[in-house]
């Protein structure tokens, strides 16, 4: 049940003079009003405290000392969150930096960078690696279609005239073999090295 | 017994570099500062904490302080606006940390209060008044407590006098509601 407004009105003098006789008329005629005026009344004094009879004046003294300690602290902490403000965006920023550099290259994790890290061993069991696992794809395993298309790709990328990709299909490895045979090892030594710096794409 | 200094002479005192007229003004309106406060959080420690935020904004901008209005009436605006600060970050933080919105409440132990019976009644009124939403509790706490009329209490929230007669009309429902639940 809400509390009719006019009570409100009348307790904080709010009404005029006509509407305040008609009310206090009503009062008198109305037990419902007067209750819920006698009850309005009885909250408002029963939320009041004596506040001097609660007052704990040693929170009061120390009320000015310690305002003193936090702006002497506060001044200080500013000091320090900015020392911290600074430190953490620059770490921020170096973070940044390091992994999304705008200007890095790519050349931190080019192959040449990482082939430059590998002993001869190491090299030469990759390409080993790589060459026994690519071997096993051969041509009978490719469709035709795939084969084609496979050939197109490869001769418009390496630009090869048609005779050239004849020359190379006539070729096989006792021919390869047989240049193999002619080199010197510093040839070979030159060509491996000079395979291993070439960037072929 | 000592001539009270006015607001105007302490004040400038401050502002030329006298310390210990701003500790005089802290003297005169710190009973009126930390009952507001804590009548708006609820408990001793959240009241604590607003009063020394406002004492350190008062120090801050004093020097701004013009006199177009009393210097109670400007240290009020900054006890209002600081309580009602506080309360929005105060609800934040129990949402982010999914605490009881009546946390407030349990810090209550640790308290001004001595007499146990007072204290208890005061306990009483803090839960009741943290009950209502913030903008019905301010204008209840300003009108039965701190005594302003809807003007002045216009004034210094800058709200509008029939906006703040709704409030407090619904205010005076919810607390009454609440106190026949205690007396049920």
């Amino acid at each position: 049940m809400k509390i009719d407004k006019r009570i409100i009105l009348y307790q904080d003098n709010q009404m005029s003079y006509e509407e305040r006789t008609a009310f206090e008329i009503e009062l008198v005629k109305s037990p419902e009003l007067t209750k819920q005026m006698e009850s309005y009344q009885r909250i408002l004094q029963s939320i009041k405290v004596e506040e001097e009879k609660l007052v704990d004046e040693d929170y009061f003294v120390n009320l000015i000392p310690k305002f003193r300690i936090n702006l002497s602290e506060g001044k200080k902490i500013f000091k320090i969150n900015t020392a911290y403000a600074i430190t953490f965006t620059a770490i921020i920023l170096a973070g940044i930096m390091l992994f999304f550099n705008p200007f890095k290259t790519s050349e931190f994790n080019s192959p040449d960078k990482i082939i430059s890290t590998l002993t001869e061993h190491e090299a030469a069991d990759m390409l080993n690696y790589y060459y026994d696992n690519t071997s096993s794809i051969s041509n009978n395993n490719l469709s035709e279609s795939s084969d084609s298309l496979f050939s197109e790709l490869i001769s418009s990328e390496l630009d090869f005239q048609e005779s050239d990709l004849k020359s190379l299909s006539r070729s096989d490895n006792d021919y390869l073999e047989s240049i193999y045979a002619e080199l010197q090892p510093e040839e070979v030594d030159l060509i491996y090295d000079k395979i291993l710096k070439t960037k072929f794409f | 017994m000592p001539e009270e200094i006015s607001d105007y002479d302490l004040v400038k005192g401050f502002l030329n570099g006298d310390e210990a007229s701003f500790n005089k003004i802290i003297n005169k309106y710190k009973h009126k500062i930390y009952w507001h406060a804590r009548r708006m959080t609820g408990n001793h420690l959240d009241a604590d904490e607003v009063v020394q935020e406002v004492l350190l904004v008062m120090y801050k901008k004093l020097k701004d302080f013009q006199f177009k209005s009393s210097l109670y009436t400007w240290i009020y605006r900054i006890v209002s606006t600081r309580s009602l600060n506080f309360l929005r970050k105060r609800s934040l933080r129990n949402i982010i940390s999914f605490d009881d919105p009546s946390t407030g409440l349990v810090r209550s132990k640790e308290d001004i209060v001595d007499n146990y019976e007072m204290a208890e009644k005061l306990q009483r009124i803090d839960e009741l008044l943290q009950k209502l939403p913030a903008k019905q509790r301010e204008v209840f706490v300003m009108r039965n407590y701190d005594e302003l009329s809807y003007e002045e209490i216009s004034k210094l929230t800058g709200k509008s006098i029939g906006g703040l007669k709704a409030n407090y009309f619904h205010g005076v429902n919810k607390i009454m509601e609440l106190m026949r639940d205690y007396e049920d």
